[in-house]
């Protein structure tokens, strides 16, 4: 840091020494490969994975993958901010993801026991459940370019899931698969992100 | 008719925590919650003793906590933002603001 205490200087210079400390924590790379493999993975369970599975299975499957696969994500967010605390010295944070998981099970007990429709949400638009989830952490951790990814993704998912939806009163519905298509070019798309984010922290580091 | 412009906002700083370093430490800490003293040495290029006395300074007036312990056998001191500290960095961080606007024309006087 610079010595200065004129305030015209000193407030952009302590913004980006906060915008260091955030890339030390990788605050934006992280969520985002974290949630591209998830995204990325959906596709292979909603296909190969759950073909031999009778109708009901595969429902069943679609239905547990996202409340299971982001309580997933958030964990091993928790534990890679945990492990870059011990080994680099720095926190992650008053909103870590450790609060982050415990909100979000505490969440989804709730959802379960009241059984709110929202857990099908998972199956009718699956890019929706995690777009919400990374709205929330983006606006819990004041992360713009998380929200952005959530907005890109909220907007595509809900676009294939009306898609879907008019699809299935039609004959023809081949061209389904090309949804599946787009859901890993956007997990691939979101793992690309990361890597971009992750240049840009080094580059503030 | 002359309106009074009150006090210049110069006066709300508070010195323990304008000084500049400690400053950058206590943001550094209001970012990260908590870190350690290899981190914050790094992050902000001081040397031991001028790091050290910055946290004294601090932590006697209950703007951080500082914790010692081990790890392994390798001593390891962590330093974490109290309420107090966030209170101050952000009472701070509005009389800068003010002086900006001030410095700029656009605040009210």
């Amino acid at each position: 840091m610079e010595s200065t205490t004129d305030p015209a200087r000193l407030v952009p210079e302590l913004d980006r020494l906060r915008a260091r400390v955030r890339a030390d924590q990788r605050a934006t790379s992280a969520p985002l490969v974290v949630f591209g493999v998830l995204i990325l993975l959906y596709p292979v369970l909603d296909g190969p994975l759950t073909g031999p599975l009778a109708a009901g299975g595969r429902h069943v499957a679609l239905l547990a993958y996202w409340p299971i696969a982001t309580a997933v994500g958030l964990v091993a967010l928790w534990f890679a901010a945990r492990h870059r605390a011990r080994r680099d010295g720095v926190g992650a944070g008053r909103r870590d993801y450790g609060h982050a998981t415990r909100r979000y099970l505490i969440a989804l007990l709730l959802i379960v026991l009241l059984m709110l429709p929202v857990l099908f949400v998972g199956v009718f638009a699956p890019l929706v459940w995690p777009a919400a989830v990374l709205a929330a952490l983006a606006w819990w951790r004041h992360d713009t370019q998380l929200g952005r990814w959530a907005a890109v993704t909220g907007v595509l998912g809900g676009a294939a899931a009306v898609l879907a939806v008019a699809a299935a009163g039609t004959a023809d519905a081949g061209w389904l698969w090309l949804v599946w298509v787009g859901q890993g070019l956007l997990g691939l798309a979101m793992i690309g992100g990361a890597a971009l984010a992750r240049r840009r922290e080094l580059a503030a580091g | 008719m002359s309106t009074d412009p009150g006090p210049h906002p110069a006066l709300d700083l508070d010195d323990a925590v304008h000084q500049k370093t400690r400053l950058a430490l206590l943001t550094v800490l209001d970012e990260a919650e908590r870190a350690d003293f290899p981190y914050l040495k790094r992050t902000l290029r001081l040397t031991d003793g001028n790091l050290g006395r910055h946290l004294d300074v601090l932590a006697g007036q209950g703007l951080v906590e500082l914790t010692k312990g081990y790890e392994g056998r390798r001593p390891r001191t962590w330093a974490s933002i109290t309420p107090a500290g966030r209170r101050a960095l952000a009472a701070e961080m509005q009389v800068l603001e003010a002086l900006l606007r001030r410095f700029r024309g656009t605040g009210t006087t």
